[in-house]
């Protein structure tokens, strides 16, 4: 590939990325119906685990259909990300409450992760522009030229024990309850509008159903959908074979098709996870909605040559620790030369 | 990094990841990235494709300012 993304020659784009832009167009109709499918239905279940909590039903039941909602919270999310590509809505007003609500339910302040999450789209697999948007990878080199003290926090921050249990809990629930290094004032005012917003709901709950019930029924779906939502953001660039360069050298589409992983889900995980596991098709055109992404990926023979990971490959991704410049690879704390 | 972004974008860009506009001038002082969000040239598209898609927005856009796809 050449490096059409740096030098802006656009006449050196291949074909099959302008026809790409075919699917970008997003409808209220698709955005409507899957919204009521996944959103409203989710609204509905809280309602029914509420009622079961408040009525003292066995916690088992409720834990069970925390799975499911936990499900459709994640699917909700993908909604804001798309939202935050002003790919859901063709409206940019409806595309901003959407993603303020969802950020609610999941405690994401919107305006701010949609900042950060842009920041991520422009420099995904850049090493020399890691640091916003994106789970922390050292390089070889840096880790063993870093002091003991931060090599043991990298060790523990990588540890997935932490990333996807108590990591996942503390970023959502704690780190997000404040504005991040860098961020502009709009982003800034939306942490602050987005906690004011979730202290008046949780409030409102305790004025109603009680802060228990409340707790019992979104902490267990919460704490489930981040853990899922931080796996499945970690899978999506951390994998054997994913293209890491240096600013000189980055190439877009390098990095969409090799840095960005293709996640192939089962028909279910796929619905729920909202086709995000179609991750480099997304990175290529990150303004085609969640609801085109699997007809443009059938209609693009250049992104289906991806070698995909599946549900158990993708294991594997969770031994990979560092990346190694010299061998362009990614490797475990355990194979670092000794 | 060769800061002299090719003609055919005209002469401002739309940025595809915060859909800002900004001039070609201005890219290039952004070492070809995107002044609002850093995106690179890849995800920049020329005004004038903006343009066709919505027809009721000027031939000369707000510079720094959001347009929708």
């Amino acid at each position: 590939m050449s490096d059409a993304g740096n030098t802006g020659h656009r006449s050196e784009r291949p074909a099959w990325y302008q026809e790409l832009g075919e699917y970008e167009k997003p409808d209220y109709r698709s955005a409507v119906r899957q919204l009521s499918t996944a959103t409203v239905p989710l609204l509905g279940l809280y309602a029914l685990m509420l009622y079961m909590a408040t009525r003292e039903y066995h916690y088992g039941i409720i834990l069970a259909l925390s799975i499911l909602a936990a499900g459709l919270l994640i699917r909700s999310f993908i909604f804001l990300h798309d939202a935050c590509h002003g790919s859901f809505f063709p409206s940019p007003r409806a595309n901003s409450i959407l993603g303020f609500i969802v950020g609610v339910m999941t405690l994401t302040p919107y305006g701010q992760w949609r900042w950060s999450h842009l920041a991520h789209h422009a420099s995904f697999g850049n090493l020399d522009r890691r640091g916003i948007g994106d789970i922390k990878v050292m390089t070889v080199r840096e880790y063993q030229a870093a002091p003991r003290r931060e090599q043991i926090a990298y060790r523990f921050y990588r540890h997935p024990l932490l990333m996807f249990g108590l990591g996942s809990t503390v970023l959502f629930s704690l780190i997000y309850r404040f504005p991040l290094k860098g961020a502009k004032p709009r982003e800034r005012n939306s942490v602050w509008f987005t906690d004011v917003t979730i202290l008046a709901l949780v409030a409102a709950a305790c004025l109603t159903v009680g802060i228990r019930p409340f707790l019992l029924v979104a902490a267990p779906v919460w704490i489930i959908a981040w853990a899922v939502g931080v796996w499945l953001f970690y899978v999506q660039h951390q994998f054997q074979g994913v293209y890491w360069a240096r600013q000189a050298d980055w190439d877009f589409f390098r990095a969409s098709l090799e840095g960005s992983s293709y996640y192939r889900l089962p028909k279910v995980l796929q619905w729920f996870t909202g086709n995000i596991g179609l991750h480099h098709l997304h990175h290529l055109r990150p303004r085609i909605p969640n609801y085109r992404l699997q007809q443009a990926y059938d209609a693009t023979p250049a992104v289906q040559a991806v070698t995909p990971l599946t549900p158990r490959t993708s294991l594997a991704s969770l031994r990979l620790n560092l990346y190694d410049e010299e061998r362009r690879l990614m490797i475990s704390f355990h194979d670092l030369p000794r | 990094m060769d800061n002299t972004i090719d003609a055919s974008f005209g002469e401002y860009l739309w940025c595809e990841l915060c859909g800002f506009v900004y001039s070609r001038a201005a890219w290039a002082a952004a070492d070809n990235t995107c002044p609002n969000c850093g995106a690179s040239l890849a995800n920049a598209r020329p005004w004038e494709e903006i343009r066709q898609l919505n027809p009721k927005y000027p031939a000369i856009p707000v510079e720094g300012k959001e347009y929708l796809l």
